[in-house]
C-alpha cells in the first residue's frame, strides 16, 4: 500500500466555455511517509516537466507551456493518511474537439526522466480508477 | 492587409504533361509556380493530391520557360478546377474581395478554422466556398462573404469550442475597432460577471477584458470594446520641465535612433509613461532628454536611446510599477517578435507555468499568457520566456503540433539566445534540462531530422558550461553526460 490518486468530476456535462475543474487528490494510504512531489502540475503523457497527466479515449488539443524544473523546495514527505489535491481545468489543458461520453483517467508521476527528483522519491505512476465524463 | 492573388476558373482540361525544368512534370513545375505566386489553395491542394497533372493545361513553350513566362501563360491559358460547393464563379470572386477586404491574414485564420477549411491566412476559392457551405448548414443565404450574420455565427462556435479570444480578433478586425492602438490587449474572461472591464496602465494604457455577457454577437463584443474604450483614462500627472544633458546634435541623433527601433505606439507610450515623459506615443526631444535623465539616474550611458542596455531598467521598472502588459509590448517591439498568428497576448496571474501558448487550433492562431513566475526571472529570463513563445506561435501557425519537438525549438530559442542578452546560469541550466528531456521524448525521425538543431544546442550548453566554475556541480555534470550521450538515430 502507498499511493492512491482520486479523481473527482463536476456533476452534469463538462463544457470548455463554463470551465471543467476535476479534483485529483494524492492519498499516502500506507504506514510510512512517502517522498512525493507536491507541484501536481497538469501536463501530458508527452510533456516535461508535469506530475499529472490524462488519458482520456478523445481527440484533443492540447496547449504549449513554458514551466520551469521542479526544485528541492517541490519535493516533500506526505505523512501516512494525510492527502494534497490540486484542482485542474481539464477541458482547457485537454480540448476534446467533438462531444460524447468518454472514459477519464488520471496518472501521477514524479520521477519523469529529465527531473533533478531526490532519492527516495516514490517511483512509477499511480494512476486512478476511470471515470466516465460526458462534454457538450 | 493585403494579401496575394489566387485564382480560379470554370473547367477543367487536359495536359500535356510534359516534362518541366528540373525534371518536374510540366503541369506539376507549373502548379508548383502557380502556388508560388499566388498562394492558391486550390493548387495546392490539387498538388498534393497528385491531381494537377490532369487538371492543369498550358502552352509546351510556357512550362519550358521562365516564371514570367509561366505567369503569362497561367494568366491566360492555365485552367484550375474550381474549389467544391455551392458559389457560382462571380459569387466566388466577390466572396473572396469582400473577405479580403474585411478581414486580416488572422481573422481569416479564425474563419477557416470555424468553416473547417484549409488554415494558411489567405482567403481563397476553398475559403469561400467553405464559408458557403457553412452558411447554408447555419441557415444564413449562402454569399461565402462573411457579413455581420455569418460572423455572428462564427463568434458562436468559437464560444462553444472556448476559443473567445479568437472571436474577439475577428470582431474587432470586422468593425475596424482601433483596440490595438488604445489597449494592450483585449481577451475573455470567463470568471468576469459585466459585459467588459478595463484596467489601466501607466501612460493610460488599457487592459480590457470581456466578459461571457460579451459573447453574445459580434455587435455585442464591438459595443462592449467601444464601451471600455469611451471610459477616460486617468489624467496623467504634469510632467516636470524638461532635462537639458543632451546636446541639439545628440537630441537629434537620439530621436532618430529610437523611431527607427520603436515602432508600436502602446510601447513608446508605456515608455514615456515611465520616464515621466508625455505619453503621445512620438519619439520627440523632451523624451529622450527624459531617456537620458533615466539613464543617468540609472549609472548607465546618457545618450537618449533606448537600447539593449536601458531596456532592461525600464521593462523591469515597468514590471515593478505594476505595467506587466507595457513590459511584454516593450519586449516584442524590441525584439520584433513576429506577431503574424498572435491574436492575444497578456499578463495573467492566475497562470501557473512561466507563460501559455493555446490555439485555436494547429495550424492555427495562439494566444499568449505571461506569468507572474515569467517577470521573477529577471529581464534575460522573460525576454527568453517571451520569445520562447512567439515560437510556439510560429509552430502553430505552420502547423507543428507535437510537443517534445515544440518545446525542444522553444528551448533552442533560449539557449542559443540569438541577438537577446544570455540568462544567468541556473537560468540556463533549467532550459537546458528542459531541452535534453524534450530532444529525448521526440521520436526518432523527428530527432534525425532536427540533429544539426541538436548538435547546436549541445555546443552552446558545452561551451556555457565550460565557463561555469569548478568543478561543476552533480546536475551540471549530469546535464552535460545526457548531451554527450545523445547519438544520431
Amino acid at each position: 500500500m502507498g499511493l492512491r490518486l482520486d479523481l473527482e468530476v463536476p456533476p452534469g456535462p463538462l463544457r470548455r466555455s463554463e470551465g471543467a475543474e476535476v479534483t485529483v487528490t494524492l492519498v499516502n494510504e500506507g504506514p510510512n511517509r512517502l517522498l512525493i512531489n507536491r507541484r501536481m502540475s497538469p501536463g501530458y503523457s508527452d510533456s516535461f516537466p508535469r506530475e499529472i497527466y490524462f488519458v482520456v479515449n478523445a481527440d484533443y488539443g492540447k496547449q504549449k507551456y513554458d514551466r520551469s524544473i521542479s526544485d528541492s523546495s517541490d519535493y516533500d514527505w506526505l505523512a501516512s493518511g494525510d492527502a494534497i489535491s490540486t484542482r485542474i481545468d481539464l477541458l482547457a489543458w485537454y480540448r476534446i474537439k467533438e462531444p460524447g461520453t468518454f472514459q477519464l483517467i488520471a496518472n501521477y508521476q514524479c520521477d519523469e526522466p529529465g527531473s533533478r527528483f531526490p532519492q527516495g522519491i516514490v517511483r512509477g505512476l499511480t494512476t486512478s480508477k476511470p471515470i466516465e465524463i460526458t462534454v457538450d | 492587409m493585403p494579401q496575394a492573388g489566387n485564382r480560379s476558373a470554370a473547367m477543367p482540361v487536359r495536359t500535356n504533361d510534359r516534362p518541366g525544368r528540373g525534371g518536374q512534370p510540366g503541369s506539376v513545375a507549373l502548379a508548383l509556380a502557380l502556388q508560388r505566386q499566388a498562394g492558391n489553395h486550390a493548387v495546392s491542394g490539387l498538388v498534393s493530391t497528385g491531381s494537377a497533372a490532369r487538371l492543369l493545361t498550358v502552352p509546351v513553350a510556357a512550362t519550358a520557360g521562365d516564371l514570367s513566362t509561366v505567369s503569362r501563360a497561367l494568366d491566360s491559358t492555365v485552367v484550375v478546377q474550381r474549389a467544391p460547393g455551392p458559389l457560382t464563379p462571380a459569387q466566388e470572386r466577390a466572396a473572396i474581395t469582400f473577405n479580403r477586404a474585411q478581414y486580416d491574414v488572422n481573422s481569416v485564420r479564425v474563419i477557416q478554422v470555424v468553416v473547417a477549411t484549409t488554415v494558411d491566412g489567405n482567403f481563397g476559392p476553398i475559403s469561400a466556398q467553405a464559408v458557403a457551405t457553412f452558411q447554408q448548414a447555419q441557415g444564413i443565404t449562402a454569399s461565402g462573404q462573411v457579413d455581420q450574420p455569418t460572423l455572428d455565427a462564427v463568434i458562436a462556435r468559437c464560444v462553444t469550442t472556448g476559443n473567445q479570444d479568437y472571436g474577439i480578433y475577428a470582431a474587432a478586425d470586422f468593425f475596424a475597432i482601433p483596440a490595438k492602438t488604445n489597449a494592450l490587449t483585449v481577451s475573455f474572461k470567463s470568471a468576469q460577471a459585466t459585459a467588459g472591464a478595463n484596467s489601466f496602465e501607466a501612460g493610460g494604457l488599457r487592459v480590457i477584458t470581456l466578459g461571457p455577457t460579451a459573447m453574445t454577437s459580434s455587435a455585442t463584443i464591438r459595443n462592449t470594446i467601444n464601451a471600455q474604450l469611451a471610459v477616460p483614462a486617468p489624467a496623467a500627472a504634469a510632467p516636470g520641465p524638461t532635462p537639458t544633458l543632451l546636446k541639439p546634435k545628440q537630441e537629434k541623433s537620439a530621436i532618430a535612433a529610437n523611431r527607427a527601433k520603436w515602432h508600436d505606439p502602446r510601447s513608446i507610450r508605456a515608455i514615456q509613461a515611465f520616464i515621466g515623459a508625455t505619453p503621445d506615443g512620438v519619439f520627440s526631444a523632451d523624451t529622450v532628454q527624459r531617456i537620458a535623465n533615466f539613464q543617468n539616474g540609472a549609472g548607465l550611458k546618457e545618450d537618449g536611446v533606448i537600447g539593449r542596455i536601458t531596456i532592461n531598467p525600464i521593462v523591469m521598472g515597468m514590471a515593478g510599477a505594476g505595467s506587466q502588459n507595457s513590459a511584454i509590448r516593450a519586449v516584442i517591439d524590441f525584439y520584433r517578435l513576429d506577431q503574424n498568428g498572435l491574436v492575444d497576448i497578456h499578463f495573467d496571474t492566475a497562470d501557473p507555468n512561466n507563460a501559455t501558448t493555446t490555439d485555436q487550433a494547429i495550424p492555427g492562431n495562439s494566444a499568449i499568457t505571461i506569468s507572474p513566475n515569467a517577470f521573477t526571472q529577471g529581464f534575460a529570463g522573460l525576454v527568453h520566456t517571451i520569445a520562447h513563445e512567439f515560437e510556439h506561435v510560429r509552430q502553430n501557425r505552420v502547423g507543428i503540433a507535437d510537443l517534445p519537438i515544440s518545446e525542444f525549438l522553444g528551448e533552442r530559442i533560449e539557449i542559443l539566445s540569438k541577438g537577446m542578452d544570455e540568462e544567468d546560469l541556473a537560468g540556463f541550466v533549467n532550459d537546458a534540462g528542459r531541452a535534453l528531456a524534450q530532444w529525448n521524448l521526440m521520436p526518432a525521425d523527428q530527432r534525425r531530422a532536427n540533429f544539426a538543431k541538436f548538435v547546436e544546442v549541445r555546443n552552446k550548453v558545452r561551451a556555457r558550461l565550460a565557463k561555469a566554475p569548478h568543478p561543476p556541480s552533480a546536475a551540471n555534470q549530469t546535464l552535460l553526460t545526457g548531451f554527450n550521450a545523445v547519438v544520431k538515430p
